[in-house]
């Protein structure tokens, strides 16, 4: 007799698998690949996927470079108020996107330091900075979560010995420490982008959705669905699927090919 | 040659106390204590890895008690072995040897060798046996060119046969290295048979405390504790001391009376209460038939009489337990003993004892010795 938790487990698996199959496949009702490659000679298009991947890229750039000492020193070091301040940066992880927009939209807007930065420094609401922020403030504590699981991952005893083979801290760091999470830090800045390549509620509140100003890839989603342009929801669903799909190779590639390091 | 003055260390509810002791050149202590008694502290603390609350240290004559590890050329090697995962046996040593360029390499290579290690260069540390990760992880240690070499129960994660020929092995590489590096070396584990066969000096190591430190002969004829007579394995027996002659102590343990050959530092009153140590081989199983009348020895005195409560048989030896009144005494016997009469738990048995082989401890010295822990 078949195990009823194994059946279980089976036909759970089944589920979730046709559920997203069917999901992936149904924006093929209004495409074809020819209109999915023909979409990428749209200038709209063209220029979701630049702005898109742009800012994205800064916004990674930007959070894996604050991320990494934090989360370093979350892992490393006991310091007070440690525990406060891994369960404040959960806050942004469990507050929806469009919270967090409405409120980075209020600060800029009408905090005097916020509207200080808006008026004198850059422009932010409605404005291209806006979009890097947005995804900076979605993607920023994800990053530092998941930066600090990777040091975790790397006992501290290989820095002490690092330490007694002549090494100061910060080079035992980069020779010995930032080596062993090489695979777990490229992880996270590839999920971090990609995460933030698909960021839209955030992005909607604090820059808007201006056609061919603020418009990235989800906008340009939101904006075609709006003018029903259903063709060009389709194509631009399948665009942002592929990145995802790229991502995920790529990410599973460093994880689990060399996993037995 | 390394001076450890005074060290203490506190981390949580353990701390060492008050720890001094000196490692000349070329000369190995061991550190000897059972688990969680400070050993691994100790070595941290030497190597700079953690905080000390006071004390000093000092290598070849120089204070590094605030310097940070990678300033004390102290070179670690931790019980697992620790070598960086992911890399080739190669890299690990190249990680060590490239950031104090301390070595030619021409003795770089002669450490390999002398390790046995060449043709373990190109595989992944992952690939390797425990006791070749040891090798490598000493030659790590090693090609940092350090003056003072810190290893930790470097033979706890091998197996018995692996051990026991690392151990002979680990002992010529280190005379070796002798020759041509000036090293000091401090060398931890929980085994008597290891200490004694590394170590040109034991220290041991209780609760943080050291209890005694001496050369092996001394520690294993004279344990200074009742600490260690029972980490060595020696019988300790309460008792009181009722007579002080010119070459003699007698002294009282209820069941039985003890003569004892008199030490010349002795310095003992006569009702004062001490510890009776004797090595478990020490101890003759008297046959039945000679029994005390063959006139080389006094009878009732140093006739321990007992019942055998168990019996354990080893290659060369037989072990017994004898109950004699409240006391338990081990007995280590020659196998032979077993062909001379039948012994089996249950039997009246009796014990003989060479007053040169009764060591006596007043008991203040022993509070004395654990006095410093609190």
């Amino acid at each position: 007799m078949p195990s009823i938790i194994k059946t279980t487990a089976f036909l759970s698996i089944i589920f979730i698998l046709l559920f997203f199959l069917f999901i992936f496949s149904s924006p093929a009702i209004f495409t074809n690949p020819q209109q999915v490659l023909r979409s990428f000679s749209s200038i709209e298009v063209r220029f979701a996927i630049k702005l898109s991947l742009l800012t994205a890229l800064i916004a990674t750039i930007i959070s894996i470079s604050i991320a990494t000492p934090a989360a370093y020193a979350i892992s490393r070091y006991s310091f007070k108020g440690k525990t406060f301040v891994e369960g404040f940066l959960d806050i942004p992880m469990a507050l929806p996107p469009v919270a967090l927009g409405v409120m980075m939209l209020i600060f800029f807007a009408r905090n005097p330091l916020g509207s200080f930065i808006n008026n004198n420094i850059m422009p932010v609401i409605f404005n291209t900075p806006g979009i890097v922020i947005a995804q900076f403030a979605v993607v920023s504590a994800l990053a530092v979560r998941l930066l600090k699981e990777t040091f975790d991952g790397v006992p501290p005893r290989y820095e002490k010995i690092a330490r007694t083979l002549g090494y100061t801290e910060l080079e035992a760091f980069l020779h010995v420490t930032f080596p062993m999470a090489i695979k777990g830090f490229l992880a996270t800045c590839l999920f971090v982008f990609a995460r933030a390549m698909g960021e839209f509620g955030a992005t909607l509140m604090l820059a808007g959705a201006t056609r061919l100003k603020t418009e990235t890839l989800p906008i340009a989603i939101y904006l075609s669905l709006a003018k029903g342009d259903l063709e060009g929801v389709a194509a631009l669903s399948y665009v942002l699927l592929l990145i995802s799909i790229i991502t995920q190779i790529i990410i599973r590639k460093l994880l689990f090919k060399g996993a037995s390091t | 040659m390394i001076i450890i003055d005074k060290l203490v260390v506190r981390r949580g509810l353990f701390s060492l106390k008050n720890i001094s002791f000196t490692v000349g050149d070329a000369e190995i202590l061991v550190v000897m204590g059972p688990n969680g008694s400070g050993k691994t502290t100790l070595l941290e603390a030497i190597a700079g890895l953690l905080m000390i609350d006071s004390g000093r240290i000092l290598i070849n004559g120089e204070d590094v008690t605030r310097k940070p590890p990678e300033k004390r050329r102290v070179g670690y090697v931790p019980s697992d072995a620790a070598l960086f995962p992911g890399m080739t046996v190669r890299k690990n040593l190249w990680l060590a040897y490239r950031k104090t360029r301390g070595l030619s390499t021409n003795e770089l290579n002669k450490i390999i060798k002398l390790l046995n290690i060449e043709a373990l260069l190109d595989r992944r540390v992952e690939e390797l046996s425990s006791g070749e990760k040891q090798r490598v992880a000493l030659a790590r240690a090693l090609a940092s060119n350090p003056s003072v070499l810190l290893l930790d129960e470097p033979l706890s994660m091998l197996d018995p046969p692996t051990r026991d020929r690392f151990k002979k092995e680990l002992r010529e590489i280190l005379a070796e290295l002798f020759q041509d590096l000036g090293l000091s070396v401090i060398y931890t584990t929980h085994d008597l048979a290891e200490a004694t066969v590394i170590g040109d000096k034991i220290a041991v190591i209780n609760n943080g405390f050291v209890e005694q430190i001496s050369n092996p002969r001394e520690l294993l004829d004279n344990p200074r504790s009742r600490f260690i007579a029972d980490f060595l394995g020696y019988n300790v027996i309460d008792g009181v001391l009722t007579r002080i002659d010119d070459k003699e102590l007698v002294i009282d343990a209820g069941e039985f009376v003890l003569r004892a050959e008199k030490q010349n530092k002795n310095d003992f009153n006569t009702g004062e209460k001490v510890l009776i140590i004797i090595k478990p081989s020490d101890i003759v199983v008297l046959k039945p038939t000679n029994t005390y009348n063959e006139g080389t020895f006094p009878p009732q005195l140093n006739i321990i009489n007992g019942t055998i409560r168990r019996i354990f048989l080893e290659k060369e030896s037989i072990r017994l337990e004898v109950n004699a009144g409240l006391s338990t005494i081990k007995v280590e016997a020659p196998y032979s003993t077993l062909n001379d009469f039948v012994t089996k738990p249950g039997n009246h048995v009796q014990l003989y004892v060479n007053p040169a082989n009764v060591k006596i401890i007043t008991m203040h010295k022993d509070e004395e010795a654990h006095h410093h822990k609190n």
